[in-house]
C-alpha cells in the first residue's frame, strides 16, 4: 500500500515537473530597444565606473552591459558632475574570439548611417511622403546662400578645419578624399536614399558615379587624417536648437528623442534640379553646413536634447546609439554593437569584457558558463553503453546456460 | 533539408525495427539512442532551450537573492554579479542550460532494456530534475566564487570547478540509473559451493 502511494505521488510530481520550464517564460519579455528611450534599462543592474579611488557620489558613472545572440548593448548614465561626453570616447571590447575598439561619432544628420536596426527608425514619419520635412540637413540653395550647389565650393561661412588644411583643393576631395570608398558610398547612398524618399533621386545617382570616379583614395597627396574629419563632425554650434526648438514639421525635439539634429528645412524642400545639378557640392554643403551649424554641442551649458551617434570600428560604422541631456538629470547614453564587427564566427563568443577608459578603469564582463556538454554526454554514454553491454552479455550467458 | 531529415527519420525507424526483429539488442540500444538524440536536437532542442535557460536562471536567481550575492534577469537568461572592480554578467545560453545533457540522458534511458515504460517515465523525470538541479548548483557555485574572489577566478570557477561538480553529479546519476540498477536486477542464477555429495 505504501509502495503504491509512493509511486502515485512520484508520478504526480513528475507530471507536475514536465511543464515547469514553460513557467519561466515571461510573456512580457521585451528586448532592449536602442531608441533614445531608456526605460528598458531601468530594471538592469549597473556597474559603478569612476576615475580614481573613492569618488564622491556625484562623480560615479553607471554602466550597464547586456548582450544577445548577435549584439552587445551598452548603457551609460553619466555622473551628475559631468564633464564627460562622447567626444573621444573609446569603448574597448575584449572577447575570447578577439578584441575590438570602437569610437563614437555624433551623426551630422539623423539616421545618416543607420543601416540595420528597425527599431532605430525615428518615431515619426519623415520625408516628403508624409508631408513632414526630412530630418536630413538642408542641402537646398536657400539655406546655403546659393553657393552649396554650385561648383565654386562652400562659401566662406562654411569653412571648416578640413577645408583650411588644403584650401586649394576641391571641396569634395578635401572632405572625403581620405575616407574609404565604402564609407564614402555610405554617405552618398544615404543622400540618394533621402532623395528617393523625396522622389528626386534619379539624377543624383548618375552624378554620384562621377563623384566616385573623381575620388582617388590611393593618392597620398590628398591624405587627411580620417579621424580629424570625424572629429569635425562634432561641430561648434552656432544655432540655438535644443529642447525648445521645434522643427518645420512641428515636432518638438524635447518630447521625441527619436528626432536628433533636425534642421530648419529638410531635403523635402529641395528640387530635382537642386539635387541633380551637382551632387558633389550637395554632399559638401550637407556636411560642411552641419559641421558649422550642427546643434550638437555637449560642452555648451544649457544645451539639452537627444542626439544620435554612430559607433565606428576603424573607418567602418558598425552600430549606433543615442545620447540624451536633460536639465537637472544626469546624461544618458545607449548604443548597440553587433558582435559580427569582432568576428564573423560570433556564435563562439562566450566572454565579453568591456572597458570605457574615459569613464574609469572598471570593467564590465559578460560571460557564458557552458558545461562543455558534449564531453559530459560522451562520459555518460560510455557508462550507459558499458552497462548495456554487460547486461546483454550476462543475459546471453544465462540464456546459453539454460540451453 | 526537412525532407532529408524526414527520410533519415524513416530510415532510422526501419533500422530500429530490423534490429529489434533480429534480436540485436545492443545495436538497437546504440543506434536507437544516438539517432533519437540527433532528432531531438533537430526538432526539440530549439523549442526547449530558451525556456530551460530561463528556468535555470530563475532558480539560480532564487539562491542568489536568498544569499544576496547576485541578481537574476531570467527574461534575458542573465545573472548579474556586482563587484567593485569588475561586474560580471553570466549569460545562460544553450550550452549552459543543460538541454544537451537532458536529451542525451533521456535518449539512452528510453532505449535501455532494463526498465518498463512506467519506470522509464519516472526515472526520466527524476533524471531531468537531477540534471537541472546539478546545473543550478554549478552556476550557483560559479557565481559564489566570483562574488567572493572576483573575476580573476572566473576561469577556474567555470572551466574547472563548476564542470567537475556537474560531471560528478551527472556520472553519479548515470551510474545509479544504468549501472547500479542493472547490477541489482541482474539474474545471476543459482550457485553452490561445490558438490555436497562428495563432501560426505
Amino acid at each position: 500500500m505504501k509502495k503504491r502511494l509512493f509511486k502515485t505521488l512520484l508520478i504526480i510530481v513528475c507530471i507536475l515537473l514536465i511543464p515547469f520550464p514553460a513557467f519561466a517564460v515571461n510573456e512580457g519579455y521585451i528586448p532592449i530597444h536602442i531608441d533614445g528611450y531608456f526605460d528598458d534599462w531601468t530594471d538592469k543592474a549597473p556597474t559603478e565606473v569612476y576615475p580614481g579611488k573613492n569618488p564622491p557620489p556625484g562623480k560615479i558613472n553607471y554602466v550597464k552591459l547586456f548582450r544577445d545572440e548577435s549584439k552587445v548593448y551598452v548603457y551609460v548614465q553619466f555622473a551628475y558632475k559631468n564633464n564627460q561626453d562622447i567626444t573621444n570616447m573609446i569603448i574597448n571590447l575584449y572577447t575570447n574570439m578577439g578584441d575590438e575598439n570602437y569610437f563614437l561619432v555624433p551623426d551630422y544628420w539623423f539616421d545618416a548611417t543607420d543601416m540595420t536596426e528597425q527599431d532605430m527608425a525615428p518615431r515619426v514619419d519623415s520625408g516628403a511622403d508624409t508631408g513632414t520635412d526630412s530630418l536630413a540637413p538642408d542641402i537646398s540653395t536657400e539655406e546655403n546662400g546659393g553657393t552649396g550647389l554650385s561648383d565654386q565650393g562652400p562659401s566662406p561661412e562654411q569653412g571648416s578645419g578640413a577645408e583650411t588644411a588644403e584650401p586649394e583643393a576641391p571641396a569634395d576631395q578635401k572632405i572625403y578624399a581620405n575616407l574609404e570608398q565604402e564609407t564614402y558610398m555610405l554617405v552618398a547612398d544615404n543622400i540618394n536614399n533621402q532623395g528617393n524618399n523625396a522622389g528626386i533621386a534619379d539624377t543624383a545617382v548618375t552624378s554620384l558615379d562621377d563623384v566616385l570616379d573623381q575620388l582617388d583614395p590611393s593618392n597620398p597627396d590628398t591624405l587627411v587624417d580620417p579621424e580629424d574629419i570625424l572629429d569635425e563632425m562634432i561641430p561648434d554650434a552656432t544655432t540655438d536648437s535644443g529642447t525648445d526648438t521645434p522643427t518645420d514639421s512641428g515636432i518638438d525635439t524635447s518630447t521625441d528623442p527619436g528626432i536628433i539634429s533636425a534642421t530648419d528645412s529638410g531635403i523635402g524642400s529641395a528640387t530635382d534640379a537642386e539635387i541633380g545639378s551637382d551632387i558633389n557640392s550637395s554632399l559638401d554643403s550637407a556636411v560642411g553646413q552641419e559641421l558649422q551649424t550642427g546643434n550638437l554641442d555637449l560642452k555648451k551649458p544649457g544645451h539639452y536634447g537627444t542626439w544620435s551617434f554612430t559607433v565606428w570600428s576603424g573607418l567602418h560604422p558598425v552600430g549606433s546609439g543615442f545620447y540624451t541631456r536633460e536639465e537637472g538629470e544626469p546624461d544618458q547614453m545607449e548604443l548597440f554593437i553587433p558582435l559580427s564587427s569582432i568576428t564573423h564566427h560570433y556564435d563562439g563568443i562566450t566572454e565579453i569584457t568591456m572597458k570605457i577608459k574615459k569613464l574609469g578603469p572598471q570593467m564590465v564582463m559578460c560571460a557564458g558558463a557552458d558545461t562543455e556538454p558534449y564531453l559530459g554526454v560522451v562520459i555518460g554514454a560510455g557508462i550507459a553503453m558499458l552497462s548495456a553491454g554487460a547486461y546483454f552479455h550476462k543475459k546471453k550467458q544465462s540464456g546459453s546456460n539454460k540451453g | 533539408m526537412l525532407e532529408l531529415k524526414i527520410i533519415a527519420f524513416i530510415i532510422w525507424l526501419y533500422t530500429i525495427w530490423v534490429l529489434s526483429r533480429t534480436g540485436l539488442h545492443f545495436f538497437k540500444f546504440v543506434i536507437g539512442s544516438v539517432g533519437l538524440f540527433f532528432f531531438l536536437m533537430f526538432w526539440v532542442q530549439p523549442i526547449v532551450t530558451e525556456p530551460l535557460s530561463m528556468a535555470v536562471t530563475a532558480v539560480a536567481g532564487v539562491l542568489g537573492d536568498f544569499f544576496k550575492m547576485y541578481d537574476s534577469y531570467y527574461q534575458y537568461a542573465i545573472l548579474f554579479i556586482p563587484k567593485n572592480t569588475t561586474s560580471v554578467s553570466l549569460a545562460i545560453d544553450y550550452e549552459c542550460s543543460g538541454v544537451i545533457e537532458i536529451m542525451a540522458f533521456s535518449c539512452m534511458l528510453w532505449f535501455f532494456p532494463l526498465y518498463n515504460t512506467i519506470e522509464k517515465l519516472i526515472v526520466n523525470c527524476i533524471g531531468i530534475a537531477v540534471i537541472f538541479l546539478a546545473n543550478v548548483l554549478r552556476i550557483f557555485v560559479i557565481c559564489t566564487l566570483i562574488y567572493f574572489y572576483g573575476n580573476e577566478i572566473f576561469y577556474f570557477a567555470h572551466t574547472i570547478f563548476g564542470r567537475i561538480l556537474f560531471y560528478f553529479i551527472s556520472i553519479a546519476l548515470y551510474f545509479y540509473v544504468f549501472t547500479h540498477s542493472h547490477v541489482i536486477r541482474q539474474k545471476v542464477g543459482s550457485f553452490n559451493y561445490g558438490n555436497s555429495d562428495t563432501a560426505k
